[in-house]
C-alpha cells in the first residue's frame, strides 16, 4: 500500500529535471516491484465485473437503458468465422469437428467478406447510437439544471405557505381514498400536508435534488420519470391522484398524452385533483411570469376539455385566489 | 496581388470538435484580429464518423471570418474502398493509383475542388488541414503553387503512404505544430522537406476551480482527462491503469473524464470515474484551476492543445512515453513526467499528490514553458515567415498587421 503521506519519493530539487526524476522513479520501481503493488493480474478481471442484478436499475432517466444496451451492442458488434466447434456425439464426433473445420476453411473467403460488411455495418450503427447519446447529453448540458424544476421550486418557496395552508382542504377530497399519488411532486407540499391529516400519499418526481429535499424529511417520494411511471402503470390501479402546476411546465402535447394515460390508469370513481396556478388572479400571474421554467398558464377550461376527451366526468373548479383547483372522477 | 489567406480545413464551426479543426480555428480568428484577411473553405461536413452534410451549403459567418461550405463526398463504406483502407493499415505495398483512391475517397469535396482551382488567383495561399484527408490530398495537388499543409503528422501506417510524401514535396511547404513533429516528417518524407515549425499561441482564459467543482458535484483530488474517449487516444488504457491504482492503493482519488465518445467504466469504481461527457468552453477552463493534475494518455499528438492549456493554469501533466510530442513537451518544460508502464504511472501519481510543492513547481514550470514557447506574436511571426519564404519574392505579400 502507499497511501498518502507514506513512503513518497522526495524530490527537493528546485528546478526539475525530467529525466533525472524518472532516473529515480524507475529505480523504485525497480526495488519495489516484488512487493506485488504494481500487479495487473487481477484488474483484467475486475474490469470486467458486472454490476449486481438491480444495482443499475432505474426508471428515472431512459439514457440508462440506452447506455446498457450501446454497451452490449458494443460487446456484440463484431462478428467472425472463428467460434468454437464441437460435437456431442461420442464416438465420432471428432470427425465431425474435422468436417465442419474444413467446410469452414472452403467457405471462410465467402464468408468473411459478408462477415466484413457486417461489423463495418454494425460499427457504423453502434457509433450512431453513441452519437446520439452525446447529442442528447450536449443538449441537457445547454437546458442546464438552473431553468429545471428545482430552480422553480425555489422560487416558490416565498408563496409555500400560502400555498400549504389552501392544500389542507384539498387533503379532505381525499380522505378515505386507499392511498393518494402525487404527480410531480416538487417540494413536498401536497405530501406534508397528506401526512399532517393522516392521509397514506406518495410522490413521483423526475429532480434528483427536490426528491432528496422531500426524503430528508421522510416523505415518500420515487425519483423517477412521471411520464415512464403513468406509462407503465396498470388500467385502473390508481385510486387518488393529486397533481400540482399540471401542464404549466411540460409541452401541450405532453399534457395531452399525460390525461390519456390518467384515463386509462385511474381506478373508476377514482379522484383526479389539479392545483394550478390562477392566471386571472394578480397572484397568481406574477407567480407563473416569476418561474422560468414556465411555459403557459394552463386555464380550467382547457382542462376540462381535456378530461372530459379522456372520459372523466363530476368536474369541479374551485378558485382559491392564486390557485384554482380541479376536481374530477373516472366513472 | 491577392492578399486573403485561404484555411482549408475538413470542418469547421463552433460545434467542430477535434486537434486540428481547434488549431486552424484558433489560428485563423488569431490573424483575423491581427487584420490579416483570412477566409475559410471547408465542407458542410460537422462530423468525421459520418461525414454528412449537416451545414448549409455557401457562405457563413463564424467569428468574423467568412465560411464558404460546400457538399462533402465520402465513400468510406464502399466495400472496395474498405478493402484499400485495410490495405495501408497493414502497410501493405500498393501502387500509387490505389492510394489515391483511397485517399480521395475519405472525404472531399468535387465542389470545392472545382473552387479552389476556378478561385486560385483571388487568394494568396492555401492553407490545408490535416494531412490526412482527401479535401487536403486533392486540393493541395491542384494548387501546389500556394499550398501549404498544417500536416498534424503521427508516427502511423497512413503516414508511411509514397502519397503523402508526394503531397509535403510538391507543396509549398508543411507547417509543423512541434520539434519533434518535423523530426518525424524528415525522417520519413526525406530531409530535404521544406516546412517551418508555426504551432499555435496560447492565451490563458478565466478559470475558476470552486466553480467547477461546485456545478459537478466533484470533492477531493481528481486526475483530468480531456478529449475523445476512444481506444485510439489510449483512454481505456488510462481508466486501467487508474482503476489499478485505486485497488492497490485504496487512494481517496477520482478520475474526471470530459470529451465526446463511449467510455467504458468498470462497475466497481463508478463512483470514482466522473463522466462528464462534453463541457463548454467556460467548464473546460474551470476544470483546470479544480483538477490536481492532467493525464494525456494518448500517443498520437501533434500538439496537444489541452496540456498546453492546462499549464497555462498550472497543472502537472502525466504523458505517455511513446508520444514524442508530448514526452518532449514534458521533458524540456518540467511541467509533468511520462510513463510507459503501469509501474511509472503508479509512482508519478504517488509523487505528484504526495509532494504539493513539487506539483506546484511543476505547474509553473510548464505555464513557463507556455508562455515562452508559445506566445501568438511568434506563432504569427512564424506563419509570415513560412508564408513569405516558400512563396518566395512572387508571393510575398504585406501580411496584414502583425
Amino acid at each position: 500500500m502507499s497511501l498518502a503521506g507514506e513512503d513518497v519519493l522526495e524530490i527537493e530539487d528546485d528546478t526539475i529535471d525530467v529525466e533525472r526524476i524518472m532516473a529515480r522513479i524507475n529505480q523504485r520501481v525497480e526495488e519495489r516491484r516484488a512487493s506485488g503493488i504494481y500487479d495487473e493480474s487481477e484488474i483484467e478481471s475486475i474490469m470486467r465485473e458486472v454490476p449486481p442484478e438491480g444495482a443499475d436499475q432505474s426508471i428515472s432517466d431512459p439514457l440508462h437503458e440506452l447506455n446498457f444496451v450501446v454497451r452490449l451492442a458494443s460487446l456484440h458488434s463484431q462478428v467472425s468465422s472463428e467460434y468454437a466447434m464441437g460435437s456431442g456425439r461420442k464416438f465420432i464426433g471428432p470427425v465431425i469437428v474435422f468436417v465442419k473445420r474444413v467446410i469452414r476453411k472452403l467457405l471462410r473467403t465467402y464468408v468473411d467478406a459478408v462477415f466484413s460488411q457486417q461489423n463495418e455495418f454494425n460499427a457504423y450503427m453502434v457509433r450512431s447510437v453513441q452519437l446520439l447519446q452525446d447529442t442528447i447529453l450536449a443538449q441537457r448540458e445547454r437546458l442546464g439544471p438552473e431553468t429545471g424544476r428545482a430552480l422553480s421550486y425555489r422560487l416558490q418557496r416565498e408563496d409555500e405557505a400560502v400555498t400549504e395552508s389552501l392544500l389542507a382542504p384539498v387533503v379532505e377530497l381525499f380522505k378515505g381514498q386507499e392511498s393518494v399519488l402525487d404527480l410531480f411532486s416538487g417540494r413536498g407540499g401536497f405530501l406534508r400536508a397528506a401526512r399532517a391529516h393522516g392521509l397514506e400519499a406518495s410522490g413521483v418526481e423526475p429532480d434528483e435534488e427536490l426528491v432528496r429535499l422531500c426524503q430528508e424529511q421522510d416523505l415518500k417520494v420515487l425519483e423517477a420519470d412521471p411520464f415512464l411511471m403513468l406509462g407503465a402503470a396498470p388500467e385502473d390501479s390508481l385510486p387518488g391522484v393529486f397533481s400540482a402546476d399540471l401542464g404549466e411546465r411540460i409541452e401541450a402535447g405532453e399534457l395531452t398524452w399525460m390525461i390519456g394515460a390518467l384515463g386509462f390508469a385511474m381506478q373508476r370513481g377514482g379522484l383526479l385533483a389539479i392545483f394550478n396556478h390562477n392566471a386571472t388572479d394578480p397572484e397568481g400571474r406574477a407567480a407563473l411570469l416569476r418561474d422560468l421554467a414556465t411555459r403557459r398558464p394552463v386555464y380550467p377550461e382547457t382542462l376540462r376539455s381535456l378530461l372530459e376527451a379522456a372520459g372523466f366526468s363530476q368536474m369541479r373548479v374551485i378558485s382559491l385566489g392564486s390557485r384554482y383547483l380541479l376536481t374530477a372522477r373516472r366513472p | 496581388m491577392p492578399e486573403t489567406i485561404a484555411f482549408v480545413p475538413p470542418r469547421y464551426g463552433e460545434e467542430v470538435v477535434g486537434g486540428a479543426e481547434t488549431l486552424v480555428r484558433e489560428l485563423a480568428e488569431e490573424l483575423k484580429r491581427r487584420g490579416w484577411p483570412v477566409e475559410i473553405l471547408t465542407t458542410r461536413a460537422r462530423d468525421h464518423y459520418t461525414w454528412a452534410n449537416y451545414y448549409p451549403e455557401g457562405e457563413d459567418e463564424v467569428h468574423g471570418i467568412r465560411v464558404r461550405r460546400f457538399a462533402a463526398v465520402t465513400q468510406q463504406t464502399d466495400p472496395q474502398v474498405r478493402k484499400l483502407h485495410t490495405r495501408v493499415l497493414d502497410s501493405k505495398r500498393m501502387p500509387v493509383k490505389d492510394q489515391v483512391a483511397w485517399i480521395s475517397n475519405t472525404v472531399s469535396s468535387p465542389d470545392m475542388l472545382e473552387y479552389i482551382t476556378s478561385h486560385c488567383d483571388d487568394y494568396r495561399a492555401f492553407i490545408f488541414a490535416p494531412y490526412l484527408f482527401g479535401t487536403t490530398y486533392l486540393g493541395s495537388m491542384a494548387v501546389p503553387e500556394k499550398a501549404f499543409v498544417i500536416s498534424c503528422l503521427h508516427d502511423e501506417a497512413y503516414a508511411r503512404l509514397p502519397i503523402f510524401k508526394q503531397m509535403l514535396h510538391a507543396a509549398r511547404g508543411a507547417l509543423f505544430n512541434t520539434r519533434p513533429e518535423e523530426e518525424l516528417a524528415r525522417r520519413l518524407m526525406g530531409e530535404d522537406l521544406r516546412g517551418w515549425v508555426v504551432g499555435m499561441g496560447f492565451d490563458s482564459k478565466p478559470s475558476d476551480g470552486r466553480r467547477f467543482r461546485a456545478k459537478f458535484g466533484v470533492e477531493g483530488d481528481f486526475l483530468l482527462y480531456m478529449g475523445r474517449r476512444e481506444p485510439g487516444k489510449n483512454t481505456p488504457l488510462l481508466v486501467q491503469y487508474f482503476c489499478n491504482y485505486l485497488h492497490h492503493t485504496g487512494r481517496d482519488l477520482k478520475l474526471v473524464l470530459t470529451g465526446s465518445g463511449h467510455v467504458e467504466i468498470p462497475h466497481r469504481f463508478r463512483e470514482s470515474i466522473i463522466d462528464l461527457g462534453f463541457i463548454s468552453e467556460r467548464d473546460k477552463w474551470d476544470s483546470y484551476s479544480a483538477a490536481s493534475l492532467l493525464c494525456q494518455p494518448s500517443v498520437n499528438e501533434s500538439l496537444s492543445i489541452v496540456m498546453l492549456q492546462a499549464w497555462l493554469w498550472g497543472l502537472p501533466c502525466l504523458v505517455h512515453a511513446d508520444c514524442p510530442v508530448c514526452r518532449d513537451h514534458v521533458v524540456r518544460s518540467g511541467g509533468g513526467l511520462y510513463f510507459g508502464n503501469y509501474a511509472q504511472f503508479h509512482e508519478e501519481l504517488d509523487l505528484i499528490l504526495g509532494n504539493p510543492d513539487l506539483a506546484q513547481r511543476m505547474g509553473a514550470a510548464g505555464r513557463a514553458y507556455v508562455e515562452s514557447e508559445f506566445p501568438w506574436d511568434v506563432v504569427v511571426q512564424h506563419f509570415q515567415e513560412a508564408l513569405d519564404e516558400g512563396l518566395g519574392d512572387a508571393g510575398r505579400g504585406e501580411g496584414g498587421v502583425a
